[in-house]
């Protein structure tokens, strides 16, 4: 359980407090799995970033480590100038 | 078509004047292109690259696709290319500055693959062509509505809100 987020200087507290007791501790998913690679050829994968109205998931949502959620936040930003990725879905 | 830049990632080497920088261009063409137009404009540019001391590696089409938003002239289908390429500082203003000047092509976006390359270890690769996303993306609907009413009345709401789609379109166009 313990990351690199490193709550080990911390004094220790009760998981329950620290999570609110909610849910399972979140995983960056490109931390977990090395093999994947963020791309911005690869709407497919960017596409779990982001919310039905195309917005940017934060990470304190979708769990990403800080570097990762840098990359995926670019890569989503290059997919969007080539029309792979929606900027919004509603065109007022 | 995206794990082929990342599995031939050469090993990294300092910047010299033996090293060329590696550059991946995409570009979007209008959808109504002929294969034939879509290969000359990769042989201008192929030409554009190699008078400007670079080095094409390998064309990728990845064919007429879906756009995220209607882009040029309210289309939203595009043929994409995807050139990756070597070269040194000023080709890619160059090949920009040709793109910007082709008719046909809607958008473009360059970006540096790598900052040093020794040119022998990326050697030429044959263009790769992809068919792109099928035409008619939804399933003939007149095997299904045969059924019942429900499949019909779907079917008209459906049409209703591409009526509605393309009334915001218009209204796009007269601001």
């Amino acid at each position: 359980m313990s990351t690199k987020t490193g709550g080990s200087t911390r004094a220790p507290v009760p998981a329950a407090f620290g999570r609110r007791g909610f849910g399972r501790k979140k995983v960056c998913r490109f931390c977990a799995d090395k093999t994947a690679v963020i791309d911005h050829k690869d709407p497919a994968t960017l596409k779990l970033f982001m919310t039905e109205r195309a917005k940017i998931i934060p990470r304190r949502i979708s769990g990403n480590c800080a570097y990762h959620q840098r990359q995926v936040a670019r890569a989503i930003k290059r997919a969007r100038q080539l029309a792979l990725l929606p900027y919004t879905v509603t065109h007022t | 078509m995206s794990e082929n830049v990342a599995a031939a990632r050469p090993q990294k080497v300092a910047p010299t004047s033996q090293t060329l920088r590696e550059y991946e261009t995409i570009y979007l063409l209008r959808q109504d292109l002929t294969p034939e137009q879509v290969d000359r404009i990769k042989e201008r540019l192929r030409g554009i690259i190699d008078r400007n001391g670079g080095r094409v590696i390998r064309f990728t089409t990845w064919g007429k696709k879906k756009t995220a938003f209607p882009v040029g002239n309210k289309e939203n289908r595009a043929i994409y290319v995807h050139v990756l390429y070597l070269g040194k500082g000023g080709l890619v203003a160059e090949v920009e500055r040709n793109l910007r000047n082709f008719e046909e092509v809607l958008k473009f976006q360059t970006l540096k693959v790598s900052d040093a390359v020794l040119p022998e270890t990326r050697p030429t690769e044959e263009d790769v062509v992809f068919e792109g996303d099928r035409e008619d993306e939804r399933p003939a609907r007149d095997a299904q509505s045969e059924g019942g009413e429900e499949a019909e009345a779907s079917g008209a709401e459906e049409e209703a809100q591409e009526e509605g789609d393309s009334e915001d379109a218009s209204e796009e166009s007269g601001d």
